[in-house]
């Protein structure tokens, strides 16, 4: 079972479901949408050149230039739209890259939002990048280039100034795309070892925030650099609690974990008396 | 006397939570539909649960690995169960029943105002070169003329409404809609709905234009009726695209320029399925458009045929967005 870190970077929003517990929600962040685009892209293009490919070889038709461009408009099209209905929001790309698209205020998944977003994304991104493959004179000028780059800019403005990294296709479709990343339930470190007892007094000066690094420490998989850290947080917790009592260095992980345990029980039973202790500046 | 309250929180209630984990893994892997009966009725149950447990961890647990395995089990839940795969053609069928023809009900006043902008266009274009064929000219550009003009004959204009079909149309008829003028004018239009309507407004009236430059330098030559067969055929689907597009875009507009108590990702929100339906019913006009252009005004090469079409394709639309998803939802 892996440990991954809990540590949340993305920006986070509250969903309300039916059922009224909030729950909490991840916005994925730009470049991870960009990831998933890119793969999504990779797929849909090969498939489009196979069936353009099957198309010459079978039917013999004269496939020309307007006809090759618009399978493709069809492929990158349907296929976004195909996965997003039948996958309820999530794309092959977005699936690898753990992205999910849902409704903006909670409820169910439209077909008709999926179909805007995604047809809007026609005019956000392809049309700008089809105008930059055309050149007017032997090399792209300026004038080539401005319009298209102009109207890029604009649509990742939008991406980057709206608060929840909304592109104009989820502004019209009235959704978000958020992270969902598959979390293990890792031990529960408050084990069963007494070894070392603590006093109240000693478990007066850390709170929530400390606690919680600590967690984190002892999740660290074995190595050097973690025994080391293992090792300066023992001595600080040590000097900070006044624990006079020495112990032999293969003990330090026991010391941690019963620290942790005891730290955590007295917090807890202190939340439960309604004195919450959010870090170690508490006291002042 | 260290008996951690979440700790036996945790042993008693991770059996039920490990079971909607693997339930939410094959629902995953196989599709909802895979679970069995009994295992659909646990889901809700479990779900529920997990909820409550959740709110528990929140008050009393400081584990965070806990809290946080705890907020995505719950999360996934929550979305297997309410963001479920939706079947592809009943979602079309409730498209094409419902939800369109309400939406352009909706905002019949801005689909009536880029009508207004359409029509208003085309008059004033038959107008201006039935006075004088000069402004036909300014009114079209060279590329899209199609080598017709103030000097051609009635006889090369005969020979351009009535040319054979080239085999393989079908296919063409589809790849040119994204080349067509048309479309761009389409997209553009609901585009630039977002600059306040203004733009779009006109876009629609110089569309308008130059099919009233068109129809004036034929009926100037005595081929009033056989061009309004050879546009009409397929020009009514096309010119509705293009009033429904910029009908969504003056929508667009109003939403982005007046979004009153609420934020505008708000408004957006809350008009933007509606502004997202016409859009997109649009785009599936385009398509009818380009059949009836690139198939049938190449087979029916009289005029009263393409008269009749063009006259079906009229009473249809009008029909259909009059009249069409009225009942209320069962």
């Amino acid at each position: 079972m892996s440990t991954a870190p809990v540590t949340v970077l993305r920006s986070e929003r509250w969903l309300i479901p039916p059922e009224g517990v909030p729950l909490r929600i991840e916005i994925a962040e730009p470049g991870e949408r960009a990831a998933a685009f890119l793969a999504d892209i990779f797929i849909s293009t090969t498939a489009a050149v196979l069936i353009l490919l099957m198309g010459v070889l079978s039917a013999g038709l004269e496939f020309t230039l307007p006809i090759a461009l618009f399978l493709a408009f069809l492929a990158r099209n349907a296929y976004f739209v195909f996965f997003e209905l039948r996958w309820g929001g999530a794309t092959p790309g977005k699936r690898l890259f753990g992205l999910r698209v849902i409704d903006r205020r909670g409820g169910p998944l439209r077909a008709g939002a999926v179909v805007a977003r995604n047809l809007t994304r026609q005019a956000e991104f392809f049309f700008p990048v089809e105008m930059l493959l055309v050149t007017r004179g032997w090399f792209w000028s300026a004038a080539d280039i401005l319009p298209a780059a102009v109207w890029i800019a604009a649509m990742l403005g939008i991406i980057y100034r709206t608060k929840d990294h909304l592109r104009a296709g989820d502004l019209i479709g009235g959704t978000i795309v958020i992270s969902v990343p598959k979390r293990a339930l890792a031990e529960d470190l408050a084990g069963e070892t007494r070894a070392f007892v603590f006093t109240p007094e000693q478990l007066q000066h850390y709170g929530v925030k400390e606690l919680q690094v600590l967690e984190d420490v002892l999740r660290r998989p074995h190595n050097q650099d973690s025994a080391r850290l293992r090792y300066e947080i023992s001595e600080r917790i040590q000097r900070r609690i006044g624990w006079t009592q020495a112990f032999r260095g293969d003990q330090i992980e026991n010391f941690l974990r019963d620290f942790y345990t005891a730290q955590r029980s007295f917090l807890e039973s202190r939340k439960n008396f309604g004195d919450e202790r959010p870090d170690k500046f508490h006291a002042k | 006397m260290l008996a951690l309250k979440s700790s036996e929180f945790r042993k008693e209630r991770e059996a039920s939570w490990k079971e909607l984990d693997q339930l939410l893994e094959l629902a995953r892997q196989q599709g909802i539909a895979s679970l069995s009966t009994a295992d659909l009725r646990h889901l809700p149950l479990l779900y529920r649960a997990a909820l409550s447990s959740l709110s528990v961890a929140r008050a009393i647990a400081l584990d965070r690995a806990l809290l946080a395995y705890l907020e995505d089990l719950c999360l996934h839940a929550f979305l297997t169960i309410y963001a479920r795969p939706l079947a592809v053609g009943a979602a079309i069928r409730e498209f094409l029943a419902r939800s369109w023809p309400r939406a352009v009900r909706f905002m019949r006043a801005h689909v009536f105002l880029a009508l207004s902008a359409l029509l208003l266009g085309a008059i004033s274009g038959y107008l201006l070169v039935y006075a004088d064929e000069g402004w036909y000219s300014v009114i079209i550009p060279a590329g899209l003329a199609g080598g017709r003009g103030p000097a051609s004959t009635r006889e090369e204009l005969l020979a351009i409404l009535f040319t054979k079909a080239q085999p393989g149309a079908f296919l063409l008829a589809f790849a040119n809609i994204l080349f067509s003028n048309n479309t761009l004018v389409s997209l553009l239009a609901f585009g630039l709905g977002i600059l306040g309507g203004i733009p779009t407004l006109l876009l629609t009236f110089g569309n308008g234009l130059m099919v009233g430059a068109i129809l004036a330098l034929h009926a100037h030559r005595g081929l009033g009726l056989e061009i309004t067969g050879w546009l009409m055929i397929h020009g009514v689907t096309e010119l509705g695209a293009i009033v429904l597009f910029a009908a969504a875009g003056l929508k667009l507009g109003e939403v982005v320029l007046f979004p009153g108590q609420r934020s505008r990702a708000d408004a957006l929100a809350a008009d933007g399925m509606a502004i997202g339906d016409v859009a997109v019913g649009g785009v599936l006009m385009l398509l009818v458009a380009a059949v009836l252009e690139g198939v049938f005004r190449q087979t029916i090469a009289n005029t009263d045929g393409r008269l009749a079409v063009a006259f079906a394709t009229l009473v249809f639309w009008t029909v259909y967005f009059t009249l069409a998803g009225r009942r209320k939802q069962p």
